[in-house]
């Protein structure tokens, strides 16, 4: 990717691009400061078209899985946040303006603005603390009963390492990890009795090229391959931020760390990291 | 310009051969030096990695013991990147580095820790926004708020306005804006830690 356009850049950062092109364009600017500082500049105009309220519905669902899982990240959060409360049409808090004396004009929206703006983030993420993007968290873990009846329900990943009761199939939700900010691989312990793992695959529906074969694969960190198959796509837009599924005997998966890449027609479209721990 | 070569113990020939093979002077290896960990810092930030700066010094560190070791490395940025992202695997594999779990985020307690108090906030905006020159407030409030179109016309025109290139300017703002973020989250950090807030220097 030798000169990326604004709009590859921004869908690099959202979490969007396949990861060879992920590969090039971070070739690009390890080889050409240039390059860095244009990404630079268009994750600041990222951030305050998030802070403005600019970002389509799946751009903020990848926009806050990525920048608000992330310290670093969120603090940029916050920066754009107070200087979007500086803008002609933002709505002034008049209760911080009134305790304020005035020392400088325009500054002070910015005052004010930060204020709220930290003061809301604060806020934000304890009155939501399971909604830091409206997409689906990073590591969903949901138990599959073999028996007839309904399916159990999704719930959140109950810890770091959740265990599910015994059943013949456990479904992992996974985000491209090596292109997301959730700082940590997704996992879970299968139970005994677990014949199958089926993996859930995150990304941006639209990298998948019409009609291409998806396969999977998975390897261990230190490179032996222990499963290949079928990818399944997902159905329709159904499940926002879905790209396919693969399911896995759940005999091939000792206790290590493995790496899945997704491929569609031999093509690398994503890799993803996940655990699973020891029993 | 101080490199930080003692982390790992390397020694100062280990560490000159990185600069020599990073530039053919003192200045351009260093100037090289900064924009591969500008680059290492922004590979593991937009991969995630809570700590994005020690990753970056961690495999400059180990970028300068393969040197030293005598690999032959034609392309340093390149390899560099490699070593990255074995570091950020590592990174992801230690206990330290997972996120917090959904379900232990509960209302109530926020997942960065307990938020400032109003008047600490009111200090630190106060402190971090007047400790920016008149020119540099404006410059900063002025390339930030358009939006849409006018921000490409407003940001041609600043540049026009002040006979720099608009590439120029731009990597003035965000110097800037980066001053600007570290002095608040600094500042709320501080006043968190503990009861009055220390001076800030930008």
């Amino acid at each position: 990717m030798l000169d990326p356009s604004d709009a590859d850049i921004r869908r690099y950062l959202l979490g969007h691009v396949p990861e060879t092109d992920a590969e090039a364009l971070e070739e690009a600017y390890f080889a050409r400061a240039e390059v860095l500082e244009r990404i630079r500049a268009v994750e600041d105009d990222l951030l305050d078209d998030y802070a403005a309220g600019r970002l389509g519905p799946a751009d903020t669902a990848s926009f806050e899985a990525r920048y608000l899982a992330s310290k670093p990240l969120r603090q940029r959060v916050m920066a754009a946040r107070a200087l979007r409360l500086a803008a002609p049409t933002a709505v002034q808090p008049s209760r911080l303006t009134s305790r304020r004396v005035v020392r400088w004009t325009g500054p002070l929206a910015i005052a004010a603005g930060v204020a709220t703006a930290i003061a809301a983030s604060w806020l934000w993420q304890s009155r939501e603390p399971q909604s830091i993007a409206s997409a689906p968290p990073p590591s969903l873990v949901r138990v599959e009963r073999p028996t007839t009846g309904p399916t159990a329900s999704p719930s959140p990943a109950a810890s770091a390492s959740p265990s599910a009761p015994a059943t013949s199939r456990l479904v992992l939700a996974l985000s491209p990890t090596l292109l997301r900010g959730d700082g940590g691989p997704a996992q879970v312990r299968i139970p005994p009795g677990t014949a199958t793992l089926v993996l859930e695959l995150q990304g941006d529906p639209s990298v998948v090229p019409r009609g291409a074969r998806l396969g999977a694969s998975i390897e261990t960190v230190e490179g032996e391959r222990v499963w290949s198959g079928a990818a399944r796509p997902a159905a329709g837009a159904s499940r926002s931020g879905l790209v396919a599924s693969a399911s896995v005997p759940a005999e091939r998966l000792a206790p290590a760390d493995y790496l899945l890449t997704l491929t569609a027609g031999g093509e690398t479209l994503y890799r993803y990291f996940f655990r699973i721990p020891s029993r | 310009m101080a490199y930080r070569s003692e982390r790992r113990g390397l020694n100062a020939d280990v560490f000159a051969r990185l600069l020599d093979r990073l530039g053919p002077d003192a200045e351009r290896a260093g100037e090289a030096y900064e924009a591969l960990r500008r680059a290492l810092v922004g590979f593991f930030t937009w991969r995630g990695a809570a700590t994005p700066e020690e990753c970056a010094d961690d495999t400059l560190d180990r970028l300068a013991a393969r040197l030293g070791e005598g690999v032959a490395v034609q392309d340093v940025p390149g390899f560099a990147r490699g070593i990255a992202r074995l570091v950020l695997l590592e990174h992801w594999r230690r206990p330290d580095a997972q996120r917090v779990a959904i379900d232990e985020r509960t209302p109530g307690r926020p997942v960065s820790g307990e938020p400032p108090s109003e008047e600490a906030l009111h200090g630190c905006l106060d402190r971090c926004l007047g400790a920016l020159p008149h020119d540099a407030r404006k410059l900063i409030l002025e390339y930030y708020v358009a939006e849409g179109r006018s921000r490409i016309d407003t940001r041609k025109r600043m540049a026009q306005a002040l006979g720099v290139s608009e590439t120029a300017l731009r990597n003035r703002a965000q110097r800037l804006r980066d001053r600007l973020e570290q002095c608040i989250s600094g500042c709320v950090g501080a006043a968190d830690a503990s009861p009055r807030n220390g001076d800030m220097d930008l």
